[in-house]
C-alpha cells in the first residue's frame, strides 16, 4: 500500500500509536503485508496489461494472414445466417398464409389452398437448407478447434481455474486491496513471491496458444448468436406449418438446434474463459508449432501451470480475508485523476501574497485530508472522498494565482529600479537588473527560488516569453556560445545563468499552434501540386543514385517550387546550388548567399528520403528568415498582427534570430532542436517529406 | 537449427496516424537478421504500400538520419549518422526511417 501511496503523493505517516501498545508481531505481519500488497498490486498491472494487449492482438488478428481463411468462412456462414434471419422475418407473411388457407379451406377452395401450402412448403425447405449450410460451417469450425481438443482439454481446466481467480486477483490486488489486514499478512507475502516465481516461470504461451483458437469463436459468436435468435424465432413459430413433412423437418431443425447450441455454448465458454489469460499472441502461434508435435513440452508446461494455479489460489484464499473497504476503490479512482494535479500545487515555495493565501487556503485542505487519510479510521476513504472536491478547488486557486504571480512578474521585468528614492521620480532599471530579472523569472535566483515554474511559464503567452528573452538581452552582453571554444570555456558559457534561462524560456516555447495548424493546410497544397507529377517524381525517386547532378536539381527545384508556392513564400534568390564540402555536412541554407546548398560528397547524396526531408527543412529555414524580415515596418510586405498566423510565429523566430539568440548542438543539443528555428524546421522538413513519400508510394 | 540461422521476427505494421488516435494495423512482416523487410500479410488496398515502402528500405546498405551541424559549421547545416544493418541499433534506426518517412512502423 505504501507504494501506491507514494505514487500518487500521499507519504503514510506512521499510525497512531494503539492503546494497548502494538504487538510486534503483528506489526511485522503488517509490513510484510503491506510489502506483499505492493507485489500483489505489481503483478495485477501485469496482469492487466496482458489481458489488454491480449484483446488488442486479438482485434489485430482480424487481418492476420492465418486468419483470412476464417474470415472468408465467416463471410460465407454470415451470408447463410442473412438468409435464415430473413427467411423469419418472412414468418409473420406466412402465417398469414396459413390463416388464408385455413379460410379458404372452409370454404372449399383445395385448389387454392394447396397452392399456398406448396408455397410454405418451398420456403421451408430454402430454409432448411441455408440453414444445413450454415451448420456444416459451424460443424467445421468446431471440428477446427476441437482438432486440439487433447491439448485444449487439459488446459482449459487450468485456464478456468486462473479465469476464476482472475476478479478475486483484482479484488485483491487493485488500488482499493489491502491484503494483510487479518492475519495473513506474512504467510501471503512468502505465497505471493512463490506465486510470482511460479508466474514468471511460466510462459504465457500455454494460454496464449488457446486464444488462437478461443479468438475464433469469439470470432464467431456475434454471427452464432443471430444464428441462434434466428433459429429460435422460426421454431417459435413452426405451429402455422402444416403436414407431416413439414413437422419432421422442424424436428431435424429442433435436433440440430439443441446439439449445437450445447456444443458451441461449450466452446463458447472455453473462448470466455480463456480470453483474458493472454498475452503475445503471433509468438504464442509460432510457439504452438512447435508444441504441437512434441507432447513433451506440453507437460512440462502444465506442470509449471499446475504450480502457478494452485499458488494463485493458495494466495487468493489467504487474501480474500480481508475485504477491502467500502469506498477505498472510489477513493483511489477519484484521487488519482487530480494527484497530479494537486502535487504541483503542494510543491513550489511561493513567495508571492496572493498565491501563499491560495497556499494557505490549500494547505488548511490538504492538511485536513492527509490528517483523515493517515488515521488508520475505518470510514478514512469515505471522508477521504467528501474531502476531495474542495481539494481540487484549492488547487486550482494556486495554480490560478501562480499564473498571475507569473504575468506580474513578466511585466515588471522593466519596472524602475528597486534603488528609486523614495518620493522621488523612478529610476529605470539598468540593463543589468533587467538581466537579473529575467534570470530569476527564468530559471529562478539561486535556482530555483522564485522562478516561474516550468509549467506555468509554458502556458504563458508567446509575448511573455518573448518579453523574457528580450529582458535577458537587455544591454547586448549576453554571450553566444563559441563551440570552437576550449572545453572549458565551454562548459563556462553553458552554465552561464543568462544562456541557461535562455535556454529554459526555449524549451518553453512552443510553436504557435495557429501557424501549424495553417501550415498544415498549405503542406496539403504542396503535396497536391507535386502530385500532378506523380510518375516523374516517382521515376527520379527509384533512380535517384542514377541521376546526374543536373537532373538531380531540377527534381530539387521542383519540389522547392512546390514547397514555395504551396506555402506562401519565396525561394532563395540564388535557388539551389550544388556545392562541394566536407562529407560530414549534406547541406544548408546561408542567409547571407540566400541560396539552399546541397553537398554532392555528403553521405546521404544518394538517399532520396533524406535529400528531400534535407531540402523542406532548410527552405524551411528561408522562410523563417522571411516572415523575420518582414517585421521590419519599411518591408514593403510588412508582418503585423492583423496577419496572425504567422506574426505571432515570426515574432518568435525574431527572438531566436541571430548572435547569442542561437544555441549550437555543441551547448545543449535538445535546447538546438527546441529553439524555434529548429523546433520548426525539425518538424516540417520531415513532415513535409513524409507526405511527398506517402503520396509516391500509394 | 544453428544459432546463426535464427528465424526472422514477424510484426504487425502499424499506420501512424497524423492527427492523434490509435495507429492503423495494416499488415504483417518478417525481419530478417540481416534486417531486410517481407511483407507476409495485410490489408488489400494497403499491401501495394508497404511492398513498395519494404522495397525502399531494402534497397539501401544502410540507414543514415539528418543531425544537427557539427562545430564550426554553418548555422543551419546538418551532418548525417549511418547506421549499417549489421549493427545491433539498425533496427531502431528502421523504425525511425520508417516512421519519419512513411509513417508506418513495426509493433
Amino acid at each position: 500500500m505504501s507504494g501506491l501511496l507514494e505514487t500518487l503523493g500521499l507519504k503514510r505517516k506512521q499510525p497512531p500509536a494503539p492503546v494497548p501498545p502494538p504487538d510486534p508481531k503483528a506489526q511485522v505481519i503488517m509490513i510484510k503485508a503491506a510489502g506483499a500488497s505492493a507485489k500483489a498490486r505489481t503483478a495485477g498491472v501485469t496482469l492487466n496489461g496482458r489481458r489488454d494487449a491480449l484483446r488488442k492482438e486479438i482485434e489485430d488478428l482480424a487481418i492476420a494472414k492465418q486468419y483470412q481463411q476464417a474470415e472468408a468462412k465467416l463471410t460465407e456462414f454470415e451470408r447463410h445466417v442473412d438468409g435464415g434471419v430473413a427467411w423469419a422475418g418472412r414468418a409473420k407473411e406466412l402465417a398469414n398464409t396459413r390463416t388464408q388457407a385455413e379460410q379458404l379451406q372452409q370454404t372449399g377452395d383445395r385448389k387454392a389452398e394447396g397452392m399456398l401450402k406448396a408455397l410454405a412448403q418451398v420456403e421451408v425447405e430454402a430454409n432448411a437448407l441455408r440453414f444445413d449450410n450454415a451448420g456444416k460451417l459451424l460443424d467445421g469450425t468446431k471440428a477446427a478447434v476441437e482438432k486440439r481438443v487433447p491439448e485444449w482439454r487439459q488446459v482449459r481446466l487450468h485456464n478456468n481455474e486462473m479465469a476464476k481467480l482472475k476478479p478475486r486477483l483484482d479484488n485483491v490486488t487493485g488500488p482499493g486491496g489491502i491484503p494483510g489486514r487479518g492475519d495473513g499478512g506474512h504467510a501471503l507475502q512468502n505465497e505471493w513471491q512463490a506465486f510470482e516465481a511460479a508466474l514468471a516461470d511460466c510462459p504465457a504461451n500455454v494460454t496464449d496458444t488457446i486464444a488462437v483458437d478461443a479468438y475464433k469463436l469469439v470470432f464467431h459468436r456475434e454471427a452464432l448468436t443471430k444464428a441462434l435468435d434466428a433459429l429460435a424465432n422460426a421454431y417459435g413459430k413452426k405451429t402455422f406449418l402444416p403436414g407431416d413433412a413439414a413437422d419432421e423437418q422442424w424436428g431435424w431443425s429442433e435436433r440440430e438446434y439443441k446439439a449445437r447450441r450445447t456444443q458451441l455454448s461449450s466452446l463458447l465458454q472455453k473462448a470466455k474463459y480463456v480470453k483474458p489469460l493472454t498475452a503475445e499472441l503471433e509468438e504464442a502461434v509460432a510457439e504452438f508449432a512447435a508444441m504441437d508435435t512434441g507432447g513433451a513440452t506440453w507437460v512440462e508446461m502444465l506442470t509449471k501451470l499446475d504450480a502457478k494455479a494452485a499458488k494463485a489460489q493458495q494466495l487468493l484464499r489467504m487474501a480474500e480475508r480481508a475485504q477491502p473497504l467500502p469506498d477505498e476503490q472510489k477513493f483511489f479512482a477519484a484521487y488519482g485523476k487530480i494527484s497530479e494535479w494537486v502535487k504541483t500545487a503542494a510543491a513550489n515555495d511561493d513567495t508571492d501574497d496572493q498565491t501563499k493565501n491560495a497556499k494557505t487556503e490549500f494547505n488548511n485542505q490538504w492538511g485536513a485530508f492527509r490528517e483523515i487519510l493517515d488515521s488508520w479510521d475505518d470510514d478514512r476513504f469515505t471522508r477521504c472522498l467528501e474531502k476531495l472536491p474542495a481539494l481540487k478547488v484549492a488547487a486550482d486557486a494556486v495554480m490560478k494565482a501562480r499564473r498571475d504571480a507569473a504575468l506580474r512578474t513578466v511585466d515588471a521585468l522593466n519596472a524602475p529600479s528597486a534603488s528609486s528614492p523614495s518620493g522621488g521620480p523612478p529610476v529605470p532599471a539598468s540593463n543589468a537588473e533587467k538581466n537579473a530579472r529575467a534570470v530569476k523569472a527564468a530559471i529562478g535566483d539561486p535556482p530555483p527560488a522564485g522562478a516561474i515554474p516550468p509549467a506555468v511559464l509554458k502556458s504563458l503567452p508567446a509575448d511573455k516569453k518573448i518579453a523574457i528573452l528580450d529582458a535577458l538581452k537587455a544591454g547586448g552582453t549576453l554571450v553566444p556560445f563559441n563551440d570552437n571554444a576550449s572545453d572549458s570555456a565551454q562548459q563556462a558559457a553553458r552554465d552561464n545563468p543568462r544562456r541557461k534561462a535562455q535556454r529554459a524560456v526555449y524549451a518553453a516555447m512552443d510553436l504557435d499552434e495557429r501557424f501549424v495548424e495553417a501550415e498544415e493546410i498549405d503542406r496539403r497544397k504542396v503535396l497536391d501540386a507535386l502530385l500532378q507529377d506523380k510518375e516523374e517524381l516517382k521515376k527520379a525517386r527509384d533512380e535517384w543514385p542514377l541521376l546526374g547532378q543536373d537532373d538531380r536539381k531540377k527534381v530539387l527545384e521542383k519540389l522547392l517550387k512546390a514547397h514555395c508556392d504551396g506555402m506562401g513564400f519565396k525561394a532563395p534568390a540564388n535557388g539551389i546550388k550544388f556545392e562541394d564540402q566536407d562529407a560530414s555536412t549534406n547541406g544548408d541554407y546561408l542567409p547571407g548567399g540566400d541560396v539552399i546548398r546541397i553537398n554532392p560528397k555528403s553521405r546521404i547524396y544518394d538517399d532520396f528520403e533524406l535529400q528531400v526531408d534535407l531540402l523542406f527543412h532548410e527552405n524551411s529555414h528561408n522562410w523563417q528568415g522571411q516572415l523575420v524580415n518582414r517585421l521590419d515596418p519599411s518591408h514593403p510586405n510588412p508582418l503585423t498582427p492583423a496577419e496572425d498566423p504567422p506574426y505571432t510565429q515570426a515574432l518568435m523566430f525574431q527572438s531566436n534570430n541571430a548572435g547569442a539568440e542561437i544555441i549550437p548542438p555543441a551547448e545543449d543539443y535538445a535546447s538546438y532542436q527546441k529553439q524555434p528555428w529548429e523546433d520548426h524546421s525539425w518538424s516540417t522538413g520531415p513532415k513535409t517529406a513524409r507526405m511527398l513519400m506517402k503520396g509516391l508510394a500509394t | 537449427m544453428s544459432d546463426s540461422a535464427a528465424p526472422p521476427d514477424i510484426f504487425n505494421v502499424y499506420e501512424i496516424a497524423e492527427e492523434g488516435g490509435p495507429d492503423a494495423l495494416i499488415g504483417e512482416a518478417e525481419y530478417a537478421a540481416d534486417g531486410m523487410l517481407t511483407l507476409t500479410g495485410g490489408l488489400p488496398d494497403k499491401a501495394d504500400f508497404l511492398r513498395d515502402v519494404f522495397g525502399r528500405v531494402n534497397a539501401k546498405a544502410s540507414l543514415s538520419k539528418l543531425i544537427g551541424p557539427a562545430p564550426g559549421a554553418e548555422r543551419f547545416a546538418l551532418g548525417t549518422e549511418t547506421v549499417t544493418r549489421d549493427d545491433p541499433a539498425f533496427f531502431d534506426a528502421l523504425q525511425e526511417y520508417l516512421t519519419k518517412y512513411f509513417g508506418v512502423r513495426l509493433g
